[in-house]
Order: C-alpha cells, then sequence, then structure tokens
C-alpha cells in the first residue's frame, strides 16, 4: 500500500514536472525579437568572427595573391543573418583599397530558416572585379549584431570593428592615360592633383546570386498579367499569360549602400518589451531547473533511504 | 532482474519515449501553425526560385518597420508601426537578384506583378486580422492587395 503509495506520487511529480517542461519548451522557442541569454545591460555573449576564407577554404586575413573577383565566407560564432537585422547587418560591411576608396559589396547569407546550420555564415564579394596587385581592407563595423539583439562585434574589438586585409593576385598596373573627364569637371579636376577622379560606382553586375537559391532553371515561371509598358501590373481576376519583360527591366544593384551605418538609437517601447520577455523568460527556466533540481534531489534521498 | 530494477528501467524508457513525443509534436505543431497560417494569410512565405527564403508575420512586419525607421531617420518619418516598406522587406529576406516580385492574394483577391525598379513606393500594412496588405503608397494609398498570401521573386 505503501509502495503504492509512492510511486502514485512519484508518477504525479514527474507528470507535473513534465508538464512545466512542455510549457517552458515553447517559450524558450520562442525567442521573438531574438532573445537570447542575459539582458541589454551587457550580459550578452561577444559576438565574434571564427573565420574568413575564400571558396577554396584558404584564410584570407593577410592573404597575398587573392582572385580579383573572391568570394569571401566570413564565420561568425554567433546567429548574424536574421531577417529582422539583416539590413543593418549588411551596412556594416565596407571594402577600402589601398587609396581610401571604398568599392561596393554583395552580401549573402541562407536565412536560418532555409538552413539552419548556415545560420553563422555571411558571404562578401565585391559588387566589380578588384584591381591586381592591390591592398584592400574588409571593414566589419563594430555595430554587427547578433539574433539575440545585444551581442555585438565591438565586445570582441575593442568597440573598433574588425580589419581584414589582403592583396590581390598579379602586378600593380599604373594607369597612364588620363582619364576621361567631364568638361565642366575637367578644371576642377586638374586644380585637385594627379590623383584623378573617383570612380564611379557602376550598378552590380547581375551575377549576385542568393547562395540559398537553386540553379535549378525549370522553376514553373509565374503567369501574371503583364502591362506592355513594364508598370506594376495587378490583377484581382484570373491573371493573363505573359513573360516577364527582360528587355526593359534591368537588374539593379543589390550592393551595400555606401552610407556608413550610424549606431541607432534603442527604441524605448522596444527595449522595455524585450525586457520584459527576458526577464519572464528567466523567472520560468529559473524555477524550471529549481523543480528539476529538487525532484532529483528527492529521488537521491529516498534511494539512500 | 529485480522488480525495482525493472521499474527504474520501465521509467527511463518512458521518459525517453515522452521526450521523443514532446519534440515530435513540436516540429508537428510548427508545421501544422505554419500551414495553418499560410492558409490563413497570417504566415506569408518569401519564395525565390521555388524555395522559401523566409517567411513573414504580422510581428516580423513589426519588428522590421522599427529597424527600418531606426535605420532611415533621414527619410520622411511619416511609416507608422504597422507598415514597412516592400524594399526593405525583400532586402532583410536576403533576395540580393531579382526581375520582378509576384504578390499574390488570399483566395481570389488578386496578385500583382511588380518590377525592381517599382518595388520603391510599396508597403506592406498589417491588418488587424493578422494578415498583410500590399499598399501602394506612392500611388495615393491604394490597395493593392488586401490579404498577401505569397511573394515570390524571380530573375
Amino acid at each position: 500500500m505503501m509502495r503504492f503509495g509512492n510511486t502514485g506520487l512519484r508518477a504525479g511529480v514527474f507528470m507535473l514536472l513534465l508538464s512545466i517542461l512542455i510549457l517552458v519548451l515553447p517559450l524558450a522557442a520562442y525567442g521573438e525579437g531574438g532573445d537570447g541569454t542575459g539582458n541589454p545591460r551587457g550580459v550578452f555573449k561577444p559576438l565574434g568572427l571564427v573565420s574568413a576564407t575564400l571558396e577554396d577554404g584558404t584564410g584570407i586575413i593577410d592573404a597575398e595573391n587573392v582572385p580579383l573577383q573572391p568570394k569571401i565566407t566570413m564565420r561568425f560564432d554567433k546567429n548574424v543573418v536574421y531577417l529582422i537585422y539583416w539590413e543593418r547587418n549588411k551596412r556594416c560591411f565596407h571594402l577600402y583599397d589601398e587609396d581610401g576608396r571604398k568599392h561596393e559589396l554583395i552580401l549573402s547569407k541562407i536565412d536560418e530558416t532555409v538552413d539552419f546550420s548556415k545560420r553563422q555564415y555571411i558571404w562578401v564579394e565585391p559588387a566589380e572585379p578588384l584591381a591586381s596587385g592591390t591592398r584592400y581592407t574588409l571593414y566589419v563595423a563594430p555595430d554587427l549584431l547578433a539574433k539575440n539583439g545585444g551581442s555585438t562585434l565591438a565586445m570582441t574589438t575593442n568597440n573598433q570593428g574588425l580589419r581584414i586585409n589582403f592583396r590581390t593576385a598579379g602586378e600593380k598596373t599604373v594607369q597612364i592615360a588620363p582619364p576621361v573627364l567631364p568638361e565642366e569637371n575637367t578644371a576642377a579636376a586638374a586644380a585637385a592633383g594627379s590623383k584623378g577622379p573617383a570612380p564611379e560606382a557602376k550598378p552590380a553586375t547581375a551575377n549576385a546570386s542568393l547562395i540559398a537559391s537553386s540553379p535549378d532553371t525549370s522553376r514553373p515561371g509565374p503567369e501574371t498579367s503583364g502591362s506592355p509598358d513594364g508598370s506594376t501590373a495587378c490583377s484581382s481576376d484570373s491573371p493573363a499569360t505573359g513573360e516577364p519583360d527582360s528587355g526593359t527591366a534591368t537588374a539593379q544593384s543589390e550592393a551595400v549602400p555606401t552610407v556608413p551605418a550610424e549606431p541607432a538609437g534603442a527604441d524605448e517601447a522596444r527595449f522595455a518589451e524585450l525586457q520584459r520577455g527576458r526577464k519572464m523568460q528567466n523567472y520560468v527556466a529559473m524555477s524550471a531547473v529549481i523543480l528539476l533540481a529538487g525532484w532529483v534531489a528527492v529521488e537521491v534521498i529516498r534511494r539512500k533511504k | 532482474m529485480s522488480r525495482e530494477q525493472r521499474m527504474i528501467n520501465g521509467r527511463i524508457v518512458t521518459g525517453i519515449l515522452l521526450l521523443a513525443l514532446v519534440i515530435g509534436g513540436s516540429f508537428l505543431s510548427e508545421k501544422v501553425a505554419r500551414v495553418q497560417g499560410s492558409q490563413r494569410g497570417e504566415v506569408v512565405p518569401v519564395v525565390q526560385n521555388d524555395i522559401t527564403v523566409a517567411y513573414l508575420d504580422a510581428g516580423v512586419i513589426r519588428q522590421l518597420s522599427i529597424q527600418e525607421r531606426q535605420l532611415e531617420q533621414n527619410r520622411d518619418g511619416s511609416g507608422s508601426d504597422n507598415e514597412v516598406s516592400l524594399s526593405f522587406v525583400l532586402g532583410s529576406a536576403g533576395l540580393v537578384d531579382y526581375e520582378y516580385v509576384q504578390a499574390t492574394g488570399l483566395g481570389d483577391s488578386g496578385e500583382c506583378r511588380i518590377k525592381r525598379g517599382e518595388v520603391e513606393g510599396i508597403v506592406l500594412y498589417t491588418n488587424s486580422n493578422g494578415t498583410l496588405s500590399m499598399v501602394n503608397k506612392s500611388g495615393g494609398n491604394q490597395v493593392m492587395i488586401k490579404e498577401v498570401a505569397r511573394l515570390y521573386a524571380a530573375d
């Protein structure tokens, strides 16, 4: 009788704990706003770079003979591709040559919903081929933010950001012929000295593709109504057939904006909301841990008896 | 094997089975929620070349809206928490190279094809029922799609 009573009690405790765990698990997995451990007051674990490699796996940090169109794989130790922060993070990447000129970059990611194992990777490639035999610096601003909303690159770089230097392959070519200048700028450019005009930022070529995208071209083309002048086409009934007008559609650059990222001020409401969520998560998790520990202790004591 | 040992073994097996059940159930419930949300227009998949690259819902749109306003403070600042520009959404989803975007409405509520250069004036707006509508702000706040079900980017 006593045995039955004890077994029932234990089963009851077990079911209670299981129920708590079932409640805690979805809460822990909820993570709205990139909730993670810690709080916005600086208890977040720091975000750091794990590696920066070329396609063949060789490191690019201080590398020589880097291809002129390198595709750099940057791996961080946290999720840096979170949808909410991706646009912000994209603005943290800048490429400068040895003369301090800025070059456009194309950044790509694989969303965590597509491949969770790639959440720490960002692929960086220049929008245009680099000059041969030239030193470049890939700068990653300290504002790079992890999914938890608090871990930044500033924590591991002493608020300096990351500088990756490399040198492209080949010999540096010296431009002998003077660049063609617009007529009205000729005088000003001549007065500025022999450096020449800043290189124009050309639109990126259309070779940039999302890494997650399949190269498969056999996808069914969506059929929609198309307007002849290329304007936005909407239909409220059955769609008519029509292929996209490849002649008028120009692939524009999705390159990183050249405006450097400004540290954005924390939105107070969102900040408070995040903090509340984190506090609640911490309380629930702590309660669950205490209950589990208590259960283990009771079991151990019972067995000893 | 004593009765007590058998009992302990039984409990261990039961525990493992329950854990497997909880994990499996979580995955299943996520999938069911995603499918049901898609059918109701509360979860909008962003698809590129038949691969879903992101899912959007009202909460995501609100957070993206905050991010957009933080990043682009020098804009007109007229946006609200419930709207975000389509270009920002597509950029956040990681769409790098596309020619046009096709937005499909829930049921028979229509569809739109928007070329890349025309994306700028278009916003996604959260409705009170958790669905998203597509509004052309530059076209006098014309509602293009009342309840968006899917965004398809093609190159």
